[in-house]
């Protein structure tokens, strides 16, 4: 269980989890310069939407029928707040000193937090969230749950559509236009309103893949899931530059590894027993972040922001 | 599905003299600073209209206020006789667009690409054909590049579609800044300091551009502040002076009013100055005029 291989494959799907909800922070960041801290909570009421459809689902549909309908659920739960979160609470903010949209953003979080608990029936203590049969597989010297498969298939395919769409699409040009100068792609016929609305719908579409794909991964969601785990993407995205897209994934995965190999291996180092398994795999993985911040400010893929004339 | 609108909304020569942007009573106010005082201008089909004045005059913010970046105070700007929507997004597709005095090119895409972008309002793209890319998909993108290379083809910039923006030397940045307003297939295009830090050669380049692109049909407005391009150039200068429409007339008028001059040169010219060539001529103006483009700074 502990050899290297399976480490790092632990760490690779870890890392595609992170990765995908990182998405959300650095495209809204990219784009209105917001770090969007209920993004967490959007991973997560994604995947309760998810969970609600497959409840209310005839259990004698399989997994497997009931897989997609629950990804679209959960999709649409996650879209909606995260667009109705733009369009209500963020954009009255968008001239508004940077504070005012991060406090926003930390209350929203909350609220969606208590919302879930005291409304999602039987919210208050974990829900069980329903399994892929088959697996554990065994490849090579490692094992794979069928969670994790969907989980790393989902991460790549919504990737390669993602930068695909980013670096050829008319709307794609237009988001990287906004990102650079909103002012200037507004005069070259950019509805950057409508810019602003695509970005967090993709983000929040992604962390409804996430959602789900960490539901089936723990067969266990919490109402409080999203806390954690948005701490850990922002920090993949700050990780790999944050506003790269490419970098966010990055940044997942790094941190993903970093945390799957530090549970493991730090207790093997002579004098740091004490500072392995999975209670400090929390602190190494910020421990990493500061490091590469100290070499590398910009994050991994980062530009250095140069000065506007 | 994705179609691209007809390539010139305004033919060349399409009955000359209408009215295509008119700018009625125009104030804009920040707080108790009135920038632009009860401005009125008309550009008509296939003219170049000079807008001229001392650092500070209000140009750009009367530009700016044409776009739809600033909402004016009181005023109307329309064009083709319908009032302009203040959204920027709006007021390029109905055919107005602009160019800035700071350059500002989207820096870290290719040159390609920023043309692209300035084709944004002509073409159209569900997000589900971008993702499925089907053949309609195809076609139109194939179309949007082939307009955007003969714009770059138009400008001079062919061959170099694939640089990044921000490496491209200052006049061809100018010139890129051209070829991306024109790829919104503009009826009226607005150029602020279009030669702003150029050499003659340079400038002498901008001017034949301008005028090829009003034989295109397209009106040109135009902010500079180098006043041999601007006579040059223009059917028409108006003279803005602490937000107020002094003057306007044709290249002559301008150049021979006394009130002009004195509100560049703050006074009265002595009388051997005065002669009809003196503005155009005297080295020492262009030098003056060259010198206070590049410290200005009235956004």
């Amino acid at each position: 269980m502990h050899t290297l291989p399976q480490q790092l494959a632990n760490g690779l799907f870890l890392g595609s989890m992170y990765g995908l909800i990182a998405i959300g922070y650095t495209m809204v960041y990219g784009i209105v310069q917001l770090i969007n801290f209920a993004h967490g909570e959007i991973y997560m009421t994604g995947a309760f939407g998810a969970l609600a459809i497959y409840t209310n689902l005839p259990s004698s549909l399989s997994i497997w029928a009931a897989l997609p309908l629950m990804l679209i659920g959960g999709a649409l739960v996650s879209v909606v707040i995260a667009v109705g979160a733009e369009r209500l609470a963020y954009r009255p903010l968008r001239n508004a000193p940077r504070l005012a949209p991060l406090i926003t953003a930390i209350g929203l979080s909350l609220a969606l937090q208590q919302a879930v608990f005291n409304w999602y029936p039987d919210a208050k203590s974990g829900k069980r969230f329903p399994q892929l049969p088959g697996g554990p597989f065994h490849i090579g010297s490692v094992d794979v749950q069928s969670g994790d498969l969907f989980l790393l298939g989902a991460a790549v395919i919504c990737m390669l559509a993602l930068g695909i769409f980013v670096r050829s699409s008319r709307t794609g040009r237009a988001m990287q236009a906004t990102a650079q100068d909103p002012d200037t792609a507004k005069l070259m016929g950019v509805d950057t309103n409508r810019i602003i609305i695509i970005a967090f719908a993709i983000g929040g579409f992604f962390a409804a893949v996430a959602g789900l794909a960490s539901g089936l991964k723990y067969g266990q969601i919490q109402y409080n899931m999203g806390f954690q785990a948005g701490l850990k993407a922002f920090t993949a995205a700050v990780l790999g530059g944050i506003g790269n897209i490419y970098g966010a994934m990055l940044g997942g995965l790094v941190l993903g590894i970093a945390e799957a190999c530090a549970t493991a291996y730090i207790a093997n180092v002579p004098g740091m027993e004490q500072f392995g398994g999975g209670a400090w795999a929390q602190v190494w993985a910020f421990v990493l972040l500061i490091v590469v911040l100290l070499v590398r400010p910009q994050g991994l893929l980062g530009e250095r922001v140069a000065d506007r004339a | 599905m994705t179609t691209t609108i007809p390539q010139q909304p305004t033919p060349a020569g399409a009955e000359p003299g209408g009215a295509l942007l008119e700018a009625r009573g125009v104030i804009m106010r920040f707080g108790g600073l009135t920038a632009v005082r009860n401005v009125d201008l008309t550009v008509n089909k296939g003219e170049i209209v000079g807008l001229i004045g001392p650092n500070g005059a209000g140009k750009t913010t009367f530009f700016n206020c044409l776009t739809g970046l600033y909402v004016p105070t009181e005023g109307t700007v329309s064009y083709q006789g319908t009032v302009l929507p203040p959204k920027p997004h709006l007021v390029t597709k109905a055919g107005v667009a602009r160019t800035f005095q700071n350059i500002r090119l989207f820096a870290n895409m290719t040159v390609l690409e920023n043309v692209l972008v300035g084709r944004h309002t002509r073409t159209k793209e569900g997000l589900l054909s971008a993702i499925v890319r089907g053949p309609g998909y195809h076609r139109a993108e194939a179309q949007s590049r082939a307009r955007a290379m003969e714009l770059l083809e138009f400008t001079g910039l062919a061959d170099k579609a694939e640089h990044l923006a921000r490496n491209l030397p200052y006049g061809e940045q100018r010139k890129l800044e051209i070829a991306r307003a024109l790829a919104s297939e503009p009826g009226l295009l607005l150029l602020d300091e279009p030669t702003a830090g150029m050499n003659p050669q340079e400038t002498r380049a901008t001017e034949e551009l301008v005028f090829a692109i009003r034989d295109q049909g397209i009106a040109v407005l135009v902010i500079e502040h180098d006043m041999r391009f601007i006579f040059n150039l223009c059917d028409r200068v108006a003279v803005l002076v602490q937000g107020e429409k002094l003057v306007e007339g044709s290249s002559d008028v301008v150049q021979n009013d006394e009130r002009v001059i004195a509100a560049y040169l703050g006074e009265p010219f002595d009388a051997t100055s005065q002669d009809d060539t003196a503005a155009r001529e005297t080295p020492g103006t262009d030098q003056a005029e060259g010198t206070t483009s590049e410290q200005e700074n009235d956004r």
